[in-house]
C-alpha cells in the first residue's frame, strides 16, 4: 500500500509542478488536472478499507498502474 | 536524475523487502527532480529570445523561484527516507517523521518569500527564519535520531553519520546560492544569475542523487547483517 501512496504523490507532485511551470499556457488548469486526478484517486484509495481490498486485487494493481503510466506521459507530452 | 530514479527502482532485490520502501521514496525523488527539470529546460527555453534570458514572475519568464514548489514536494521525502531506511519502531518512526516533515516543508517556505524579494535587508530577514527549522532538523538528526543508532549493526551507524554530515553540506550549498546576490552580486547580474543556478543544481543532484544512492548503501549493509546473501 506504501507503494500506492507514494505513486499517487508522485502523479500529484508532477502536476503542482506542471500547473506553476505551465501558468499562463491555454488550458494549463484542464491539464494539470488531467495528471493530478488519478493521483488524487490512487491515494484517496489506499486510504479507504474497500479501496486498499481493490488496489491487492490484479485489476486493481493495473488499472493504479495505468493510469499512474498515463498521467506521468501526459505531464511530459502537453 | 532519471538514471538515478532507474538505478535506486530496478536495485530493489539487492535490499530486504522492509528496505525497500526507501529505495522507492528515493527513485520518487529523484523522478520527481527530473521532471521538475524538464520544465526548469523548456522553461528557460520559452524565456531566452536573442541570447538573454527574460528573467521575473510573468508568462514567457524564467523564474528560479518554481525550484520552491520541487523543494517543497521532495525536502520532506528525503528525511523520510532517512527514517525508513532505519526500520525503527513505528511509534518512534512516526515521532520522527511528524517533527521532520513539517519543519522540512517550513525551511522551505520561509525561504520563498527571501528568494523572490529584490531588498537584501528581506533577503536576510527570511533566511534567518528560514534556519530555525533547518537548526530544528540538525538537533533531530543528531541528538533524536542519534540514540536510536547504538542499537545498528556496525558499519550502519558510522553511514548515517556521514549521511548526516552529507546531508549538512549539500544542503549548506543552497544557502549560499540563495546569499549570492546579498554578497556583492546583484540580483540583475547574469554572472550572479548564472552562478545561483549552477549552484541551486549541483545541490539538487548531491542532495538526491548521492543522498540516495547513500540511502541505499544503509539498506544494503543492514541486509547484509540481517543474513541477506551479497549478490556480488
Amino acid at each position: 500500500m506504501t507503494n500506492f501512496r507514494i505513486g499517487g504523490y508522485l502523479v500529484v507532485a508532477f502536476s503542482l509542478l506542471n500547473l506553476r511551470y505551465q501558468t499562463g499556457h491555454p488550458h494549463v488548469i484542464r491539464n494539470s488536472a488531467l495528471i493530478g486526478i488519478p493521483g488524487v484517486f490512487i491515494l484517496a484509495l489506499t486510504f479507504i478499507a474497500s479501496g486498499r481490498e481493490f488496489l491487492v486485487t490484479r485489476g486493481g494493481k493495473i488499472t493504479a498502474l495505468g493510469l499512474g503510466i498515463l498521467a506521468v506521459l501526459f505531464a511530459l507530452i502537453n | 536524475m532519471l538514471a538515478c530514479t532507474v538505478f535506486t527502482l530496478v536495485s530493489q532485490s539487492r535490499v530486504l523487502p522492509k528496505y525497500r520502501s526507501a529505495l522507492v521514496l528515493s527513485s520518487m525523488v529523484t523522478f520527481i527532480a527530473a521532471y521538475h527539470y524538464f520544465r526548469i529546460f523548456n522553461s528557460y527555453n520559452e524565456a531566452s529570445k536573442m541570447g538573454a534570458v527574460t528573467v521575473g514572475s510573468g508568462q514567457g519568464a524564467f523564474n528560479e523561484a518554481y525550484r520552491y514548489v520541487d523543494w517543497i514536494l521532495t525536502v520532506p521525502l528525503l528525511l523520510v527516507e532517512v527514517v525508513a531506511v532505519l526500520a525503527l519502531a513505528k511509534a518512534a518512526s512516526s515521532s520522527l517523521i511528524t517533527r521532520l516533515v513539517p519543519a522540512s516543508a517550513a525551511m522551505i517556505a520561509l525561504g520563498y518569500p527571501g528568494e523572490i524579494a529584490t531588498e537584501n535587508s528581506t533577503k536576510i530577514l527570511w533566511g534567518v527564519l528560514s534556519t530555525i527549522p533547518f537548526l530544528y532538523i540538525l538537533y533531530v538528526l543528531f541528538v533524536e535520531l542519534g540514540k536510536s543508532l547504538e542499537r545498528q549493526p556496525d558499519g550502519v551507524a558510522a553511514t548515517i553519520g556521514r549521511l548526516r554530515l552529507l546531508l549538512i553540506a549539500t544542503w549548506g550549498v543552497y544557502p549560499i546560492s540563495y546569499l549570492l546576490p546579498i554578497l556583492g552580486q546583484s540580483a540583475t547580474d547574469p554572472g550572479a544569475f548564472v552562478n545561483r543556478q549552477i549552484g541551486y543544481t549541483v545541490a539538487d543532484v548531491l542532495a538526491k542523487c548521492v543522498f540516495g544512492l547513500t540511502i541505499m548503501k544503509v539498506a544494503r549493509l543492514k541486509s547484509a547483517a540481517e543474513g541477506m546473501k551479497d549478490d556480488h
